[in-house]
């Protein structure tokens, strides 16, 4: 096998590669060790309740405030008038809010209106 | 992982900073290893310990005392990429470079310059195969990918360091 070929390139990689790796840390393991526990939080917590309860309380309301949301707005007045009077098959009807219906006739193309006289 | 470890595991899991100490003595040259291969000398050293600072928080979710190195390393590479993804939108390519105190090796290949021409992600995979000579398997546990994936991540470091190394030897 050449020596020059790409298996040799890797190879010099990789032995450069954990020189490199090789070296020290600037902090020694003792004095990281002193830094890591000064930096600490006063202690361990065994299970976060308190972030789980506020979590919860969050959800609760949440909850809470859509379903009071909800129930406000199908309780405007006069969304009893939203009964919709018979109407022919070809009609449809949208209610844009409780006082503004908006009526679509369904037809032919061109049999009733916009044709050329 | 051996029975010494797991007292101290559990010792620290119980908030006994001592021994938690001795657990960052123990792992602090293999974590800060790692953490230079994806963000570079200069952060290196402070994203491990702002990761053993989560770490020492989130102890008692640790559901195995004997795989303490494992998770330590999982916690590491997650900063790590989440800092060197920050450092890859607000630096310029020019300055990655010299994030390396690390003098050029006698063979000619600067080490740090080819890594950050790869991906973080890559860089990690490339340390945990080259360096700590892991398998898929276990890189795959300490990056949360699958094994899958950190063949494809390899693959690809290894197309992008051949052509940089050639070109830079030339």
């Amino acid at each position: 096998m050449s020596s020059s070929g790409p298996d040799n390139d890797r190879d010099r990689f990789d032995a450069a590669f954990r020189t490199w790796s090789d070296r020290q840390p600037a902090r020694d393991p003792g004095r990281a060790a002193r830094r890591v526990l000064a930096a600490l939080p006063e202690r361990s917590e065994p299970f976060p309740w308190r972030r789980m309860a506020a979590a919860a309380a969050v959800l609760v309301l949440v909850f809470f405030g859509s379903w009071y949301g909800a129930r406000e707005r199908v309780a405007v007045p006069g969304a009893t008038a939203m009964a919709t009077p018979a109407l022919p098959e070809n009609v449809m009807v949208f209610w844009i809010d409780a006082e503004t219906p908006v009526y679509f006739v369904l037809s032919q193309l061109g049999s009733q209106k916009g044709e050329p006289s | 992982m051996n029975t010494g470890e797991t007292h101290l595991v559990e010792a620290a899991r119980r908030g006994e900073r001592e021994a938690y100490g001795a657990l960052v003595e123990r792992h602090w040259c293999r974590l800060v290893r790692l953490a230079r291969s994806v963000v570079g000398d200069l952060e290196a050293e402070d994203v491990v310990q702002d990761s053993l600072v989560v770490a020492w928080r989130r102890l008692p979710q640790l559901a195995d005392a004997d795989h303490f190195g494992a998770w330590t390393t999982r916690i590491v590479v997650r900063r790590c990429l989440r800092r060197a993804g920050f450092l890859r939108r607000f630096l310029t390519f020019d300055s990655v470079p010299e994030r390396s105190h690390a003098p050029d090796p006698a063979d000619g290949i600067a080490v740090w310059e080819v890594l950050s021409r790869l991906a973080p992600r890559q860089r990690a995979v490339l340390h945990l195969t080259v360096v700590e000579g892991m398998t898929d398997a276990e890189i795959a546990v300490r990056l949360g990918i699958t094994a899958g994936s950190v063949r494809a991540h390899r693959r690809r470091a290894r197309e992008r360091v051949a052509v940089i190394v050639k070109g830079g030897t030339k």
